[in-house]
């Protein structure tokens, strides 16, 4: 060994015994006593952890339930829809003042009162709607108001009967006259 | 009579079983409850707080010790540990005194004299050894406590003796960098 590697040694020694004198703490007389509290405070500390795990869970499982087992309300129809539902023909008019205008931008939209909450985009309707052309919508809508309005009796339509069987007369004297179909001339060579 | 069990002969197993695990571990505790507290001090540099550190990790340990009985098992898992729970603690703490505009302060109250001096050249240990990469300093941290040598640091580490060898002399060699 040289002398370098000597004194090397000796300052690697001197250092190890200094941090040893620094780490040289010794566990408390209470040390294991408090070791067997905590292990003893455990079954408690455990329960409440599955306690918290519970409530969450509950929480989870009430959340998830009010959401299936909320009705949806049915879907309104897209403005934007050149026809409309059958839905919207049947329930009364919205008031003017309500009425969408031909760009689908409700009336009051600039108002900050009273805005209709915002449905999420996803809510599927409760029954699929029926559109219809915008022809016939009219003129259903115009059947319907001439019904109100006293202007067309439909009566006759709802008392007319159909017969279950049409009693059609046999047929003895069908004759049909044989098809004479003529070559196409210069076609064929 | 065939199939029948005797209860009470299966309960006396069980209490049996459950004494000797007992037993086991108030051996392990006795003697690695050292190695624990100095390892949590190492990182912490206060000793309530280090044994605070070390009994959680036996707290942990006593709750897998179904997969710790091995005592070589057991050691390395508890320095493991506790040495992640005391650098989880000095965060937290850091980041509370940081909260309360105080600093961290490893240097040791002035006395008189030679005290003052050797309090003086601890600190400056202490620092050297905080400045040191992780790596390093687990190594340096176990090859002086309890008297470990290299196979047992390899041990508890998990790593050949040479990794830790290698490592030990880069320790040292910036420690000395840095105190002189």
């Amino acid at each position: 060994m040289t002398p370098e590697e000597f004194g090397e040694r000796q300052a690697d020694a001197a250092l190890d015994r200094e941090i040893q004198m620094l780490f040289a703490v010794e566990p408390s007389p209470q040390f294991r006593a408090g070791v067997r509290v905590r292990i003893a405070n455990e079954p408690a500390a455990a329960e409440r952890r599955h306690l918290w795990w519970l409530g969450a869970a509950a929480m989870t499982a009430a959340l998830t339930a009010s959401v299936i087992f909320t009705p949806s309300r049915p879907a309104r129809q897209n403005p934007t829809l050149t026809g409309r539902s059958i839905v919207d023909l049947v329930l009364p008019e919205p008031s003017t003042s309500r009425r969408l205008p031909s760009d689908g931008v409700p009336a009051d939209a600039a108002s900050p009162f009273r805005r209709a909450p915002a449905r999420p985009r996803h809510t599927r309707p409760a029954e699929p709607e029926i559109l219809l052309a915008p022809d016939e919508t009219r003129a259903l809508r115009a059947l319907i108001a001439g019904v109100d309005a006293g202007r067309i009796d439909l009566t006759p339509v709802s008392q007319a009967t159909t017969p279950d069987v049409m009693e059609l007369e046999p047929i003895h004297n069908l004759v049909i006259a044989p098809i004479a179909i003529a070559p196409v001339e210069g076609v064929f060579p | 009579m065939h199939g029948h069990v005797d209860v009470d002969r299966l309960a006396g197993t069980f209490v049996d079983e459950k004494a000797v695990r007992e037993r086991e571990f108030e051996i392990r505790l006795a003697e690695s409850s050292t190695l624990a507290v100095r390892v949590a001090y190492a990182v912490l540099h206060h000793r309530q707080d280090a044994e605070d550190v070390a009994q959680e990790a036996f707290a942990r340990a006593y709750r897998r010790f179904g997969q710790l009985r091995d005592r070589e098992r057991f050691r390395a898992w508890l320095v493991r540990m506790t040495w992640r729970l005391a650098i989880d603690r000095r965060r937290s703490e850091r980041r509370r005194l940081a909260r309360e505009g105080a600093h961290l302060s490893s240097a040791a109250p002035a006395s008189a004299g030679e005290e003052a001096e050797a309090n003086e050249r601890a600190a400056r240990l202490w620092r050297a050894i905080e400045a040191l990469p992780e790596k390093l300093r687990v190594v340096i941290v176990l090859a002086n406590i309890q008297e470990h040598d290299l196979a047992d640091v390899a041990r508890l580490l998990d790593v050949p003796t040479g990794t830790v060898k290698s490592r030990l002399f880069l320790a040292r060699q910036r420690l000395k960098e840095l105190l002189q």
